[in-house]
């Protein structure tokens, strides 16, 4: 009985929790973005994210790739520090951040649908140990399509039926004049 | 053929003859009687003409419309000032023919969504200036329904840039917007009648695409989330405390701000809390209760310390099933039920066996597009 009591009292050590926090906010468009390019062509394209901070204060905002679109994208700036905004519910406009996002696609990549999200984490500027986070996030689908196909221009087309009709006709007529002899 | 033959008397006359002519000819070059003589010659006099030209305006002629404020993405978020685009300005000049200087003037409509869905943005909302080109230039203003004076004198075969700006409304629905714009020139030293004033129309030629945005506030405090100094559990009685109190993160508001044009989703999720200290203390899970295994950190959305419900105290109590129109928890995150306003309270358990030492760690929130995953 006082083996157990002794257990008790030595398991009773002090354990504190804190989780830091502060006032969180971030604001973020579009929340989604559409990409389709073709098979087989080196692409380089470029969308643009905007990152708002409606907060009375300046906030630090860093930006992460997930899923599988994380191969083939990247945005510009990663990481970035956001003047204070007139606050929520003032009505006032906030500050904005274009966050370029930069589709990078190889020539040889193969037929496919890659999806992911790129997720705005808002921090505060000072230091300190980060108890909350706000999160925002765009959803990504990036579709390759198939190769492209170029169409020949029509006056080509024209031609060729011309000289293939030229060519039937010459056979026929050489058919013909052989077995009129 | 006849030689005509003078006597030596007939010479000596042409002689003196000759002789006279070229002394008074020398006489009246060198005396100045020429122009004395000059004013009594005859002279061939012609009528005068006076002509009048009128002073004219021809047409307007407006060079990088429409006011395009879209930008070169999918579009603009609300509640943000933004620029005409691709090109800043629009040139404005007057036709050839023109041939006084004029004064410009501008009004615009209301911007209104397609179908009618939204609300108009008014022409309040655009400001614009120029330098005027020489001309005189008068602030930059915020444009109306009415005509507005934008610059005075410019010369008639001078043009100048107008350069605008739209801000656009808080909390403003995602939808594309068209409105009308309209450029009036008159002059002073027009003749009355045609010519005097010209108006330029622009049907749908302001322009602005809204984006889907959210606004995410979480208020967690201005201090930390603080369950104080707690003792670790015993077997199944783990002791526990309510973070409750302004010194304590009490409360948490999660607002969905007036900037947002969606209906949203609210979600949070917790990490592992580490020791602070950089002893070797080891882990423990909060990860905040995916059913049917609650964590320890556990979440109510009660609205005040005094009905903090006892016998609720995990998160999956809140737990609701995937359904047609609400998505329910997933995998690390859970559902905030109500997506504004909402107070939270923290509630911890302590683990058995824990190590005595200071705990932290992160809890992040994330808003999400209704229906979507987190």
């Amino acid at each position: 009985m006082n083996q157990q009591r002794l257990k008790i009292l030595v398991s009773m050590v002090l354990v504190s929790i804190c989780l830091v926090s502060t006032v969180n906010a971030l604001g973020l468009g579009p929340l989604s973005l559409d990409v389709t390019i073709e098979k087989g062509k080196e692409t380089d394209l470029i969308e643009y994210i905007g990152v708002l901070n409606p907060e009375t204060k300046p906030i630090h905002v860093t930006a992460t790739i997930t899923g599988s679109i994380a191969e083939f994208v990247t945005v510009d700036p990663q990481e970035f520090d956001m003047p204070a905004g007139p606050g929520i519910g003032t009505g006032l406009p906030r500050p904005s951040q274009d966050v370029k996002v930069i589709f990078k696609m190889p020539r040889e990549i193969s037929e496919n649908r890659y999806t992911g999200e790129i997720v705005f984490t808002q921090q505060p500027v000072e230091g300190g140990v980060l108890g909350t986070a706000v999160q925002l996030g765009v959803k990504v689908n990036l579709n390759i399509g198939k190769m492209a196909t170029a169409e020949m221009p029509i006056y080509i087309t024209g031609l060729t039926v011309v000289l293939i009709i030229f060519l039937i006709a010459s056979i026929v007529v050489s058919i013909m004049r052989r077995y009129h002899e | 053929m006849k030689v005509l033959k003078l006597t030596l008397n007939q010479k000596k006359v042409v002689f003196f003859c000759l002789s006279i002519f070229i002394v008074i000819y020398l006489f009246i070059e060198l005396s100045g009687l020429k122009s004395v003589f000059a004013q009594y010659a005859p002279v061939i006099q012609g009528t005068t003409a006076n002509v009048s030209v009128s002073g004219f305006l021809e047409y307007i002629n407006v060079t990088y419309y429409p006011v395009n404020f879209t930008g070169g993405g999918v579009g603009r978020n609300p509640g943000i000032i933004v620029q005409k685009y691709p090109q800043t300005y629009l040139i404005i000049d007057m036709t050839d023919n023109t041939n006084i200087a004029w004064d410009a003037y501008m009004s615009a409509s209301d911007l209104i969504p397609v179908n009618g869905v939204g609300t108009p943005i008014s022409p309040i909302r655009m400001t614009v200036w120029s330098d005027c080109d020489g001309g005189v230039q008068l602030p930059a203003t915020t444009l109306n329904y009415n005509l507005i004076k934008l610059c005075e004198d410019i010369g008639f075969n001078r043009n100048f840039n107008l350069y605008f700006n739209l801000s656009i409304p808080v909390g403003q629905y995602n939808n594309t917007y068209y409105g009308n714009l309209t450029i009036y020139v008159n002059s002073s030293d027009a003749s009355p009648g045609e010519g005097s004033n010209r108006t330029w129309y622009g049907p749908d030629n302001t322009t602005v695409k809204i984006i889907q945005h959210i606004e995410f506030w979480w208020n967690a405090a201005t201090t930390p989330i603080d369950f104080a100094t707690l003792t670790p559990g015993i077997g199944f009685t783990s002791p526990s405390a309510n973070a409750t109190g302004p010194s304590a993160g009490f409360p948490a508001n999660m607002t969905v701000g007036d900037n947002t044009n969606i209906y949203t989703d609210i979600y949070i999720k917790g990490t592992d809390l580490f020791g602070l200290s950089g002893m070797a203390l080891g882990t423990f899970n909060i990860t905040i209760g995916i059913p049917p295994s609650p964590g320890n950190l556990t979440y109510s959305n009660a609205t005040s310390s005094a009905t903090w419900p006892s016998t609720i105290k995990f998160v999956n109590y809140t737990y609701q099933a995937p359904g047609p129109t609400y998505q329910g928890d997933f995998t690390n995150w859970h559902h905030v039920p109500n997506y504004t306003d909402v107070p939270s309270f923290w509630n911890i358990s302590i683990p058995t066996l824990a190590k005595q030492g200071s705990y932290g760690g992160d809890v992040t929130a994330k808003a999400v597009d209704e229906s979507t995953a987190p």
